[in-house]
Parts: C-alpha cells; structure tokens; sequence
C-alpha cells in the first residue's frame, strides 16, 4: 500500500512519502501560503484519496494529488486559528471545523458556503484568555451527531448536525478538555473516555455524566492526558498521550486493552522530548500509526501501537499528524 | 465580514492583563436614545484611517462589549463625514479596555474626554446611558451582554470637528482608580500620497541566472 503522511506544523504542512523517513514542504508557488504560516490541522477522508483539508492562520486550504497544490477556500475563518477539521464519515462535503476562540463553522457543500454554528461555548477562559476546539468526532452510531471538546469550556454534543449543542461537563474535575473515544458494544452499551488535563474520564451514560478514571503513576506518571484514540480496527485497543504538561519535556504512550480499565505503557525507541501531541490512525491498516510530540518528533509503529520507532527527522513544533493511502 | 474579532487587553483592579480574543458579530450604536445597528464590518481598532476630503467629525463612545470573564468597558472614535449621521460612522474601538465590574460601583464618576481637530471636549458619564439600561435592554440582566454584542454609547455634544492631516485622541479617565483608556487616531486624507514618489513594483530572483519563474 502507498500511503503518505501529514503534519500540521507551524511552518505549513509536511508531506512523506517514504514512511516517514524523509519529510517535505510543497513549493511555494504551489503551497497555496506562505512556508511558516501555522498549520493546526489536516484531514483526509476514505472517499477522497490524495486529498487533505488544511486549516491555518491564512484560512482553509485544500491539496489535491490532481493539483498538487493547496487551494485557498474562502471562509469566515480567515482571521481565525482552525485548530480541528473534520468531515461526515458518509459524505465528504459535509465540513466541520473548529476554531480558536472556539467556535464551530460548518458547511454542507464542500466548503462553497458556511455557517457559525450556535455554540455557547466560553468566550473567555482562565489562564489561556481564549477557548479553542480541541477535537471533533461524528458519533459512531449516530453520524447526525456531533461531539467536540473545547479547552477550557467542557465537552459538546449536537444531536441536529451542528444547529444546536448541549454541555456535558456533569462530573469532569476540569473542563479542559483535549479527546475523545467511543466504545460501543453489540449490547448496546457505550463507554465514552475524554482526556482532560486532569486524567482521563469515562462515561457510561453518552456524556450526561463522567467520572475519572485511576491510573497508577508508574504507568501515568502526570495527570496531563492529551490525544486519544481507538485504534481504527476497533478491535478494542486505545491508545493515549500523557505527557508531563503542555507543552512539556516528557511524556508517555499509553495502551489499553479493555477499554480503558487497564493501561500499559508502548515501548519507544527513545523517549520523547515534550508531550505527544497527536496520534494517527487509519483504518486502511490499523497496524501502522504515527504520533508527534509537540516539538517537533514523529514516531512511527507497525505492529499497532505497541512498540515505536523514533523517525531521523524532526519538524520545530507539530499540532497534528495523520496519514492515507494515496497514488505514489 | 460575518464578524469581527476584536483582541483587547483587559486591565485587571492589580494590573494584570487579559488578552481574550472576542468575536464580535452584532455592533449597535446608542445616541440621544436612539439604537442604531450597524455592519460589523465598520467596527476596527485601527489608528490610523483614509478619509475623504473635508471635515470629519469625531464622536467619542464609550463600549460595553460581552464577554466570558464579565462584560468589558473600553471606549471608540465614531468617525464620520461632516453632516452624515452617526449610522454612516467607521468605529474605531480602542485595544485597551477594563472589566465593567471594576468600575461599576463609580461609573457616573468616570470622565469621557476627546482632543484634536476644533477643540477638545470633556464630560463625566453621571448623565450619560447607565451599564444597567444597556445591560436590561441587551439581556435583563445586569453587567451581562449576549455572546458576541458589543454596544457603543456616543456622546454627541462632545464632538470634534477637524480634517486630514490630524490627531484626534478619545480618553475615559477613572481617577478612582487613578487610570485611563485612551485611542488616538490619525486622519490622513485619500487626496494625498504619503509618498513623494512612489516606484513601481519590481520582481526580483535570487540566484543570477536561469531560474525557473512561476508567474
């Protein structure tokens, strides 16, 4: 399989088409902005090959393998920072992003027109003055539904595709929150797990109540909890950031396999120089992954999450890390 | 624009700073007890702006603006040509603003002045628009404002009248507190080129030679 891996670094975005080991910048007459603008997030999606979604300090960018370039998309949120995209598992047309001060923004038709979604997320926050959307998910089983977590405000859910939210803060110690996963069972039963930056919690009622989850300190050694996510053959392995706080000089690799009881740490070639900030997964072979620390280092596993290999090169400051087949 | 994101530092009662950046998507104007809704578009904290040839006119405001941490006070130049109403008005909003519940308890106190052009102009706000009645009229409730309002309160009689080249300077002055908040803006003309001579744009390349061009 030919796949290539993004980040989102705050000198544009990164391309690898060699797994890893050697990562490059489009051109600037094809980088569609400027090579240290500041990139947050990528997204692929199964139904566009070769396409990744970019959101900047410039606004939203589109790169398609066909024009090898990113193309601006107009948007409202040109002066904002798009932290998260993310698109309907179903219909790749339906965008949803997230922004720094928090807001959502959604658009139905690729991106043609947009809409601030009504969200009444905290206009202001302690200690980082303004919210940001830490992450989307479209509900696994309702795919109308909407889940995002806000630092510092909590974690949201729209049940109407974004056109109304409730909070769900019910027992979290600390609204800041960063992830989420969803364990759904054939019995009907969910578990939610969100990391926050005091530890990670589980709910078993969709989100109308969380409760924090213990984990020994040789295994967890700092309570910041930051990406989180089911490895994407949804056989039951999660794998977690820990790290010793944002954005850190230390962190730790969680993995758990029963559904979040338990955690064990992943064995890394070499440890990490600040918090793992984000970690890549794909169902096109859930045995590879990736995760950069915020600093700068990528990692790279192949046998699903269990062991890491440290990547030679590294890239100042990564927000996020994804990977999709593509052509070459 | 569907908004505008205002990034004001908040001067705390012990001179801690907030830097909140807010999304302002609903601008209204309250002068002589009339309410004015304005595009967003118009609202800025620029300190310098292009004008027209001719008298400008500058009303001074003070701002309610909503925010998290409780609604903010600053204070804005509403910039118009001579003879139009304050509805056709550009809003320049300082980048400096207080919490209103620092000054709430003393808000009549607080001193609303602007210099520069004909003359300069200088109020208390004990009968200007209270917080309590914009506050009621935005959300009945006091000191709180509506995700993404923000509400200018003009003082009409203190208006200046100049022309470009000019500075004017609006200033609200606690001296309970012993502080102010102040924006000074420069007019410049449209008429005149800030410079005497203005080169055409050149490209240029790096290495000398042949070089792959890609305009």
């Amino acid at each position: 399989m030919k796949y290539t891996a993004y980040a989102a670094t705050m000198q544009a975005v990164w391309f690898s088409h060699d797994e890893g080991k050697s990562w490059n910048r489009l051109l600037t007459p094809t980088g569609g902005f400027y090579n240290e603008a500041r990139c947050w997030s990528v997204a692929t999606h199964p139904d566009r090959p070769g396409e990744v979604l970019a959101g900047t300090d410039q606004g939203l960018y589109r790169y398609t393998e066909e024009n090898a370039r990113f193309d601006f998309i107009p948007s409202p949120m040109d002066d904002l920072h798009i932290l998260q995209i993310e698109q309907h598992p179903d219909d790749p047309n339906f965008i949803v992003c997230g922004t720094r001060p928090g807001e959502i923004f959604i658009s139905e038709d690729n991106g043609e027109n947009w809409v601030r979604s009504n969200l009444n997320a905290g206009a202001e926050c302690w200690f980082i003055n303004t919210s940001r959307v830490t992450s989307i998910h479209f509900d696994p089983k309702d795919k109308d539904t909407i889940w995002i977590t806000i630092e510092i405000d909590g974690v949201f859910r729209s049940t109407d595709r974004g056109k109304t939210w409730t909070r769900l803060i019910e027992g979290l110690i600390d609204c800041d929150t960063h992830d989420l996963v969803f364990l759904d069972e054939s019995d009907g039963s969910r578990t939610v797990l969100c990391s926050t930056e005091a530890g990670v919690h589980k709910s078993v009622d969709n989100g109308e109540s969380w409760s924090l989850v213990t984990v020994p300190d040789e295994v967890a050694p700092w309570p910041y909890w930051r990406s989180i996510k089911y490895r994407a053959d949804k056989s039951g392995v999660i794998l977690a950031s820990v790290g010793d706080k944002p954005s850190g000089e230390a962190g730790v690799l969680l993995v758990s396999e029963d559904r979040g009881d338990n955690w064990h740490r992943a064995t890394l070639s070499e440890p990490v120089n600040s918090t793992i900030w984000s970690i890549a997964t794909h169902p096109a072979d859930p045995d590879l992954l990736f995760f950069a620390t915020i600093f700068g280092q990528i990692y790279r596993s192949r046998d699903g999450g269990y062991s890491w290999e440290k990547m030679k090169r590294e890239l100042g400051e990564i927000r996020m890390i994804a990977w999709a087949p593509t052509s070459h | 624009m569907t908004h505008f994101l205002y990034k004001p530092h908040v001067a705390g009662p012990e001179d801690s700073i907030t830097t909140p950046d807010i999304v302002i998507d609903r601008v209204s104007i309250l002068a002589d007890g009339d309410r004015h809704y304005l595009p967003v578009h118009r609202l800025n904290s620029d300190i310098e702006l292009q004008v027209l040839p001719g008298d400008i006119e500058v009303t001074p405001a003070y701002a309610f603006v909503a925010s998290g941490g409780g609604a903010l006070v600053s204070l804005a130049a509403l910039v118009r040509q001579s003879g139009d109403p304050l509805a056709k008005a550009d809003l320049l909003i300082a980048r400096h603003a207080w919490r209103l519940r620092n000054v709430v308890d003393h808000f009549a106190a607080l001193a609303m002045s602007v210099s520069g052009g004909t003359g300069s102009a200088s109020v208390t706000l004990a009968d200007e628009t209270q917080p309590a009645d914009v506050m009621t009229a935005s959300s009945n409730a006091e000191l709180v404002l509506p995700r993404g309002i923000t509400v200018l309160c003009a003082i009409p009689a203190a208006t200046v009248t100049t022309a470009a080249p000019a500075e004017t300077t609006v200033q609200l002055t606690d001296d309970k507190r012993n502080r102010s908040l102040s924006h000074t803006t420069d007019f410049v003309s449209v008429d005149v080129d800030r410079w005497t001579e203005r080169p055409l744009p050149r490209y240029t390349v790096g290495p000398v030679g042949d070089v792959q061009h890609y305009i």
